[in-house]
């Protein structure tokens, strides 16, 4: 009888317990506007904002992924910048560089008020340091390859494991004149790069403070004060797997012309969640879904869609007999209905695509966007693909064919594959189209392998140019994965790649790219993709980059 | 006893070097590197990137490095997570997952004996049906459904608790209580079935008939008996709620460990899928342990450390 | 007293004629332990509307998806996301199957499909949600039945066989449970993708490795339990066989708890059915089960809740029905439960 009453007891404190837990909870937070007065009277101005996963890397080196390279953008400062219009534009350089040896040198002047999170100036010895740390086997960060894309003489040397320069870091084209001056060297001439600057406005370009990092050694960067920051915003508060806090850098040289105070960032995985925040006041922006869209699209002042520049495409593989069929290739491109898969079942801005290069991404010298020219390619209709379609399978002697469609497993994709399918069947008879969702890893390794027929597959730019896109099909690249060779297009990409007049330059990437898809229909282009946001209504001058790190929070403001 | 704990503990060693030889080599043998951008990255960066984390080596020699460090208590550091050590990155995210866990078994264990007992004390009335109309659908529909109409409910519609995040007491409550669900009605089904049996056993009536009251009756000598299949069920069910659930921590973006285990495998960062397979296994095996124990507590006549008969 | 003596005297007696064959005459039809569990199967009102809700459902997933005119993946954009509709029940408000979403905007008539009825709606692909819901039921059905055999079979005998012999064998097979369960599920999975082709044997597969441990640990415990009780001690000094004791004695003193843990993984097993295909080692799209349209609609939760509704109500029911029929099962078999 003692026993059980004591068991009741248990029982009865630990209900209350949990109840109570449930009920008191800390004071209420402060209230969630984006703006709480500090003390004063001054006005502070907060942003709620949320990312889908943890910061990866805090050292902007190392950043490779979406989250990493916004935060690095964001606490970080390399020699340009990127502004609103995505040009580049000056920020941790004084000046323009002076250009010396016929353009294959570079002397920048650096700002002499840029100064570390501790007060210690950014030296041009922080950018050697940073330069050479990147093109490091020890280091080892995965946009290395960002060096031999700007050309940074020996880059390309020292990245090699056969060549004999590999990894004699101190052979990179990068010098430190004096304190504030840096020289850089370039391995072919600058002018057939006109994207060069915006590329020095990479993560992977920013300096790092070299005393600092050799102080903390292993630790760098792996919690908030274990970096130094010279960017408009520093990193203040870090809870691994929850979120992060940014905060206005008091020792940021153009501190006045950053506008916000605080920037709070959640970690957020699901979408609903993060639509309900946003309803309940704890989130001032989101993107959303097609389901969502709908709800939304008329609420002007907070829906927006933008376009970004990654292109997603059919790829297929030249080894299958019957894909190896220009005839049947260009009857499954025309096959299907792009416009219904972007309105009805994406239905959250993406366009769709027939092209390689994406629309809003990059001028030409002429000013001209790079799809005025070459237009929509290969805008068929479901009767012309049955054309093609009928033609190719007589060239082939059969009647039918049956073949599958490698796809990523997740929601979007897998949607849309089941669209693709139910189009491509009904409008091109006898054919049969499995869908094989794998997971990511194994897809890419059938890709690699070409063990596959079609497949949903996805670029976005590494650099603002169209070579970043053009030249993924050449004969033999490791990127080409559907056999696919065309002696004109390889001979097209190579000379567009050192031709340094760049009107000529910029035809031939164009011819190249109809070569690729009115000539060959190598690859089936989808869409290009976009995003449907939802944001307060108060968040003023956002602006998003095609490349890089998608933010430049310094401009944003909040009324 | 003793003697026991410390065979099966030098059991649980041995297994333990089983599971992680097997998940060793069996992840070695998934598709792909560990590396994020692996679609973009030329044969000359993957070659730099397996030297820096000596994954050009044979597997083999992996394999020892790896068990070498083991033994010495170093399990690595993560590849997805800027060299992160593994073990800070478990014990970072395993409070909330464990917090959160702990409540849901606790919560879900009261009220699912409550309903389990009160229905097979009152069976076939009303009071059963309910109960078990309540358990059958914690069953059938997923937690994740569950938690997905509380918090749009509770959170959005009502107010009256906050929708998501993990900033205090009261933001437990939806994620535990959505977890809950399904432990009210594992305890439930279980305590009511078992209940039933042993009501209809010979020393009940025994008891009863010496006059025992009806209180003592069900406490000492019902439920006690009726036990043994809630805790064989219920050891592991805390253990896969305590070291994280994948889809409600998702919803209510609570920073456990649930999303990163299933991350680290889709992603190849082996030291991290290593890791997290002993943290868990290790969980399991002592639960399964202290299970055993409890079989003898709950019933003396039950001897698992004894051979036959 | 003397009175007493003259009234009854012995020629009053005369013995009865009775061979001892008919002593141990039984008038009452005799019923064997399974007519006799049929019997009280049947007079089980729970179990009978169990039974009919199973038949109903099944008889429904092949049926079913013959009312309407289109197929399971006939899409058509200009239809997608309609809210369910249903002729005359439309006319009463309260039970929203008029056409009206949640926003009170009639889909049917801004879409311009007025003179359509789609019982469950239509998805995002503008697919008729009912032939959907159906012909996934068949699959998750023959999921449900493949993973209770699955328990059946490899658990209870695992289980049995482990708790029964105990010591050395029960340690050994025990610390391969753990093996099993310790090593990440999610890696065999991947692994088994690498290698077979996706379909049902597949799934079937994937399943067998570990669906039936939770059953063979909870059958262990019950023979634990059981082995050292009387009734079993009683058998074992009178001479019975393990297998004898073990299928006679001890079997149906857990089939409660074996019925009730088959319950619980049949659900399990129509999700992890659905995750399986998600990640491409089960049944391909467009085919769907009721698992992978609960996963699915439940994306659009608050903007469409049809698309989750219907096809949890039916796992829901579907759910119900075997408990109802498990339950009166488990007291047509119980033979303490006979009267």
């Amino acid at each position: 009888m003692k026993k059980s009453k004591w068991s009741l007891l248990l029982t009865i404190v630990l209900v209350l317990s949990v109840f109570l837990s449930a009920c008191s909870g800390k004071k209420e937070e402060k209230a969630n506007g984006n703006t709480s007065s500090n003390g004063g009277g001054s006005k502070e101005k907060v942003l709620n904002l949320m990312e889908t996963s943890e910061i990866p890397y805090l050292d902007n080196i190392m950043a490779d992924d979406q989250v990493s390279l916004n935060l690095a953008n964001n606490v970080y400062e390399g020699l340009y910048t990127l502004n609103e219009k995505d040009e580049p534009v000056l920020s941790g350089a004084a000046e323009e560089p002076e250009e010396k040896d016929g353009g294959k040198t570079w002397v920048f002047k650096l700002r002499d008020d840029a100064v570390w999170s501790n007060g210690d100036p950014v030296t041009a010895n922080d950018y050697v340091f940073a330069w050479r740390k990147a093109v490091s086997k020890d280091t080892a960060t995965q946009y290395s390859f960002i060096y031999q894309v700007a050309g940074i003489l020996n880059a390309d040397k020292i990245l090699n494991p056969e060549d004999p320069m590999y990894n004699k870091t101190d052979k990179l084209g990068i010098k430190a004149i004096d304190e504030h001056t840096i020289e850089v060297k370039f391995a072919g001439p600058t002018s057939a790069k006109p994207y060069l600057k915006a590329v020095l406005s990479f993560p992977t370009f920013y300096p790092q403070p070299e005393k600092f990092v050799k102080e903390q050694g292993k630790q760098f960067a792996l919690e908030a004060d274990k970096a130094l920051y010279n960017g408009p915003f520093a990193l203040t508060k870090w809870e691994h797997e929850k979120g992060w806090v940014l905060e206005k850098n008091d020792k940021y040289w153009d501190k006045k012309n950053v506008k916000v105070d605080k920037i709070n960032v959640n970690i957020l995985k699901d979408e609903a969640t993060r639509i309900n925040l946003f309803e309940t006041g704890k989130l001032d922006r989101t993107s959303i879904s097609a389901e969502y869209v709908d709800q939304y699209k008329d609420k002007k002042d907070i829906f927006s869609t933008v376009p970004e520049s990654s292109v997603f495409f059919l790829r297929m593989n030249q080894k299958n007999k019957a894909l190896a069929n220009k005839n049947i290739r260009h009857a499954l491109d025309m096959g299907w209905d792009k416009k219904q898969l972007t309105d009805v079942l994406l239905n959250n801005g993406s366009v769709p695509a027939y092209f390689l290069v994406p629309s809003k991404f990059v001028n030409g010298p002429d000013g001209a966007d790079f799809r005025e020219k070459n237009g929509d390619l290969n805008k068929g209709d479901a009767k012309q693909a049955k054309d093609y379609w009928e033609k190719g399978l007589k060239e082939l002697g059969v009647k039918k064919l049956d073949l599958t469609l490698l796809n990523y497993d997740t929601d979007t994709a897998q949607k849309d594959a089941q669209f693709i399918k139910n189009q491509l069947e009904k409008n091109l008879p006898g054919l049969s189209l499995k869908i094989k969702a794998q997971p990511f890893k194994q897809k890419l390794k059938l890709e690699e392998n070409m063990d596959y027929d079609i497949s949903y597959a996805g670029w976005g730019p590494d650099y603002p140019d169209p070579m970043t896109f053009v030249d993924m099909f050449v004969t033999g690249g490791s990127h080409n994965e559907m056999n696919y060779s065309n002696k004109k297009y390889d001979e097209l990409v190579k000379k567009a790649s050192s031709e340094t007049d760049l009107k000529k330059r910029w035809e031939m990437m164009q011819q190249a790219e109809k070569i690729l898809i009115e000539e060959d229909a190598a690859i089936s282009p989808m869409y290009q993709r976009g995003y449907a946001f939802i944001t307060k209504s108060n968040i003023k001058n956002i602006h998003n980059h095609s490349f890089g790190g998608d933010y430049s929070y310094k401009d944003w403001d909040v009324e | 006893m003793v003697r026991f704990v410390l065979k099966r503990l030098l059991y649980m060693l041995i297994t333990l070097f089983i599971i992680t030889s097997f998940t060793f080599f069996l992840m070695k043998l998934l598709p792909g590197s560990p590396f994020n951008n692996e679609e973009k990255l030329t044969d000359q960066q993957k070659f730099i990137l397996n030297e820096k984390y000596g994954l050009n080596d044979p597997v083999p020699v992996q394999y020892l490095n790896y068990m070498s460090n083991l033994v010495k208590g170093d399990l690595g550091v993560s590849f997805q997570y800027d060299n992160r050590p593994v073990s800070t990155m478990i014990t970072e995210r395993i409070g909330p997952s464990a917090v959160l866990g702990v409540e849901a078994t606790i919560i879900g264990t009261i009220i699912g004996l409550i309903l389990g007992i009160a229905a097979a004390l009152k069976h076939n009335t009303s009071i059963d049906y309910l109960s078990s109309l309540f358990a059958v659908l914690g069953i059938s529909i997923p937690s994740f459904v569950f938690a997905g109409v509380l918090q749009y409910y509770v959170g959005v519609k009502l107010g009256w608790l906050p929708v998501a995040l993990w900033d205090g007491p009261k933001y437990h409550v939806l994620p535990a209580l959505s977890l809950s669900v399904f432990v009210i009605a594992t305890v439930a089904r279980f305590m009511r079935t078992e209940m039933l049996e042993v009501l209809g056993q010979d020393y009940i009536t025994t008891a009863k008939s010496k006059g025992l009251s009806n209180l003592v009756v069900i406490w000492k000598h019902t439920i006690r008996n009726a036990m043994i299949p809630v805790v064989t069920i219920l050891g592991p069910l805390a253990i896969n709620l305590i070291t994280g659930t994948l889809i409600i921590e998702k919803i209510f973006a609570v920073p456990g460990l649930g999303f990163q285990f299933v991350s680290s495998i889709q992603l190849n960062d082996y030291p991290v899928i290593m890791a997290t397979t002993i943290f868990y296994s290790v969980c399991f095996i002592i639960v399964i342990l202290i299970v055993d124990i409890l079989y003898g507590v709950i019933d003396p006549r039950i001897r698992v450390a004894g051979g036959k008969g | 007293m003397s009175m007493h003596e003259k009234q009854l005297n012995n020629d009053l007696f005369q013995p009865a004629v009775r061979s001892s064959d008919d002593a141990e005459k039984i008038t009452k039809e005799s019923t064997s332990f399974w007519q006799d569990a049929r019997r009280r199967l049947f007079e089980n009102k729970g179990a009978v509307a169990g039974l009919i809700i199973i038949v109903a459902i099944l008889l429904l997933a092949f049926l079913g998806p013959l009312f309407s005119h289109n197929g399971f993946d006939d899409q058509d954009t200009s239809r997608t996301n309609l809210p369910p509709r249903i002729p005359v029940l439309e006319n009463v408000g309260f039970l929203g199957l008029d056409g009206v979403d949640i926003r009170g905007v009639d889909q049917y008539k801004m879409k311009n499909q007025k003179d359509n009825y789609y019982w469950f709606g239509t998805d995002a692909l503008g697919r008729d949600q009912f032939v959907r819901v159906w012909k996934g039921t068949q699959i998750s059905l023959y999921i449900a039945f493949l993973a209770a055999a699955i328990d059946m079979i490899i658990g209870v005998a695992y289980g049995a066989i482990s708790g029964y012999y105990g010591g050395k064998t029960d340690n050994i097979m025990q610390r391969i449970i753990e093996i099993l369960i310790g090593i990440p599920n999610l890696i065999v999975v991947i692994l088994l993708i690498l290698i077979l082709d996706p379909g049902i044997i597949s799934i079937t597969f994937a399943m067998v490795i570990t669906g039936w441990t939770t059953m063979a640990r909870i059958v262990r415990g019950q023979i634990l339990k059981l082995k050292n009780q009387e009734f079993v001690l009683a058998s074992l000094t009178l001479g019975a066989k393990s297998s004898r004791i073990v299928t006679k004695h001890m079997f149906p003193n857990i089939l409660g708890s074996i019925i009730i843990t088959s319950m619980f993984t049949i659900p399990s097993a129509i999700f992890t059915e659905a995750f399986l295909s998600f990640i491409g080692l089960g049944i391909s799209p467009p085919t769907a089960s009721l698992g992978s349209l609960v996963n699915e609609g439940f994306k659009s939760l608050q903007i469409y809740p049809h698309l989750v509704l219907y096809p949890a109500v039916i796992i829901s029911l579907i759910m119900i029905s075997f408990n109802l029929l498990g339950d009166g099962l488990r007291d047509a078999l119980d033979p303490k439960m006979r009267k």
